[in-house]
């Protein structure tokens, strides 16, 4: 299997398991593999349907299949932990290999850095494979070459989606419209790198404004090819292939 | 070294109180129950209601620290006015009260004075009464403020610091790590957004946070807006002493309990031997794009403190951060 082969089918597998232990109204909308700014790397698992409790009750049953995704993925996390919402959902299980600096910030207060914020478990970890960090690297230098900016790239990420959708998102901060076609074009040939064969290269920016939040390609699947031919205010399509 | 009086953030879960409590500061400040009014920041996972806060203060005041609810909304869309609205307000400052809670930070004038009159509880005007005269310090000193919170915007104008101090009896705040731009044009908006999208419904839900995209955009395209933003260095609490500020507030209370312990531990050292970004209260983005050597900025407050603020004349700023400002520290793997 491929990259992004393997992204699906843990998606699928990780949903499986959840349905297995909470029911049918549990699902996994989405599981993207990431590469930070600051240097963190890691896989984050976007489930509906479940709360902190059964995640703290059951982790021993969720954890192997998610620990195995990751491995999957050449990530060796040093952490594990949920992003709560004030209705107690879960509305993000991360698996992350921390930089320095956010190895600090999330230290601490027994576990619960922020209110919305549970340390489930820590592993020795740390040894990642850096090939998603590098490619993020490589296209923020682009993107700054193009533009003559020092453009941040927050971050990158591949995703698999429930729909079948694949494909990155790449999250900008102090980014214009200039360039942004040759940039997409750029991005193209990373996903082509990570076997993603796309369909769509777009950008999204805040309606009415200069300003790109994020850039974009992606495998489209049959509904959201219907969807995007449609497109919301703030999406700017690049190009259809 | 004088003993400061320090108000610290507090996340609002009992794991980062217990954190905070552990510096001794003269009071600790949360967000209020956004079902009832919201506040200045946005709210991170489930916020604290009444009993909550009640629990907190029992641990809250053994420690002999007090306790300040921040209701500092920009905005109430007038329904404070109301039959409905007063007796809402009413009954949740009751509450408060009855909880055991010792002050309010409030911006709108109204409450200022509802709270005088009506309770015991001490009132702190919040910054985003954006008092930055001596005559807005006075109207709200006659009004009922027992504490002000200066306008960040003057934090480096010593001469007009100088004559609020002198024209009012009450506290004076100063906010040390904001990070926010300096004469921000996105703060009225930006405030009066958060109140709707962070207080009660019903909520707007925005695509996207427009202000503060583009406050981080112009940052990441002109990084001397970082060095003109009013943070208050650890190193210069003193100056602000001297002219008589009573109270240090610091912000953060949306991050980490580990970023807290840090940029605390700076602020009560009065010391800080690395990146400035560490201890302002800003996005990651940020924090982690840009690298100012703290100990290169002493002596600029100085310049600051006489600075008329036209920059085009000056160009100090602009100088300085082609000296100290380096965005070479971006990751590189």
């Amino acid at each position: 299997m491929n990259y992004t082969e393997i992204l699906s089918s843990d998606r699928a597998k990780i949903e499986k398991r959840l349905r297995d232990l909470f029911g049918f109204n549990v699902s996994v909308f989405q599981l993207s593999n990431y590469a930070l700014g600051c240097g963190c790397t890691g896989l984050t698992v976007s489930p509906t349907g479940i709360n902190i409790d059964d995640l703290e009750v059951f982790k021993d049953h969720i954890f192997p299949t998610v620990i195995e995704s990751a491995h999957d993925l050449l990530l060796d996390p040093t952490i594990a932990y949920a992003i709560v919402g004030g209705d107690a959902g879960v509305s993000a299980l991360h698996l992350a290999d921390y930089c320095d600096r956010c190895a600090v910030e999330y230290g601490g207060a027994d576990g619960r850095p922020r209110p919305d914020t549970y340390v489930i478990a820590n592993f020795e970890g740390g040894k990642s494979d850096k090939h998603l960090s590098n490619l993020r690297s490589r296209f923020e230098n682009l993107i700054r070459e193009r533009t003559g900016i020092p453009v941040y790239l927050l971050e990158m990420g591949v995703f698999a989606l429930r729909c079948g959708c694949i494909g990155i998102s790449t999250f900008t901060r102090g980014m214009r419209r200039d360039g942004l076609d040759e940039l997409l074009n750029k991005l193209d040939k990373i996903a082509e790198e990570l076997s993603i064969d796309s369909d769509l290269l777009y950008a999204t920016i805040i309606p009415g404004t200069i300003e790109v939040m994020t850039l974009n390609v992606k495998h489209l699947c049959e509904d959201c090819r219907k969807r995007y031919r449609n497109p919301r205010s703030d999406i700017y399509i690049s190009r259809w292939k | 070294m004088t003993k400061v009086k320090f108000s610290l953030p507090h996340p609002g879960h009992i794991e980062g109180l217990k954190e905070i409590l552990k510096y001794k500061p003269y009071e600790i400040y949360m967000g209020g129950s956004p079902e009832f009014i919201g506040t200045g920041r946005g709210n991170v996972g489930v916020t604290p209601s009444v009993e909550d806060v009640r629990d907190q203060i029992k641990i809250i005041h053994k420690k002999s620290v007090k306790l300040n609810i921040a209701i500092n909304s920009s905005c109430l869309r007038g329904w404070h006015l109301t039959q409905e609205g007063y007796n809402t307000y009413h009954w949740y400052l009751s509450a408060l009260e009855d909880a055991g809670v010792d002050a309010l930070t409030v911006a709108d004038p109204y409450l200022v004075e509802l709270a005088k009159q009506e309770f015991r509880m001490k009132v702190t005007v919040s910054c985003i009464a954006f008092v930055n005269t001596p005559e807005k310090a006075i109207f709200f000193e006659e009004l009922g403020a027992d504490a002000i919170a200066i306008d960040p915007n003057i934090n480096r104008d010593f001469e007009v610091l100088e004559g609020i101090r002198a024209s009012v009896g009450c506290d004076l705040k100063v906010l040390v790590n904001e990070g926010c731009l300096y004469q921000c044009p996105f703060r009225y908006a930006h405030f009066n957004m958060i109140s709707h999208v962070h207080g009660p419904e019903p909520r707007a839900h925005p695509l996207y946070d427009y202000y503060s995209n583009k406050c981080l955009a112009l940052r990441v395209r002109n990084p001397e807006l970082l060095i003109k933003s009013p943070w208050i260095r650890p190193e210069d609490i003193e100056a602000y002493e001297k002219i008589g500020i009573d109270i240090f507030k610091l912000c953060g209370r949306t991050q980490t309990a580990g970023w807290l312990n840090n940029a605390i531990s700076a602020y009560i050292n009065r010391s800080y031997d690395g990146n400035l970004m560490d201890l302002l209260d800003a996005p990651r983005e940020i924090k982690n794009l840009f690298y100012i050597q703290n100990r290169e900025l002493e002596g600029a407050l100085d310049r600051w403190k006489v600075c008329n603020k036209i920059c085009k004349e000056c160009e100090f700023c602009r100088r300085l951060t082609e000296r100290v400002v380096n965005t070479s520290m971006v990751v590189e793997i």
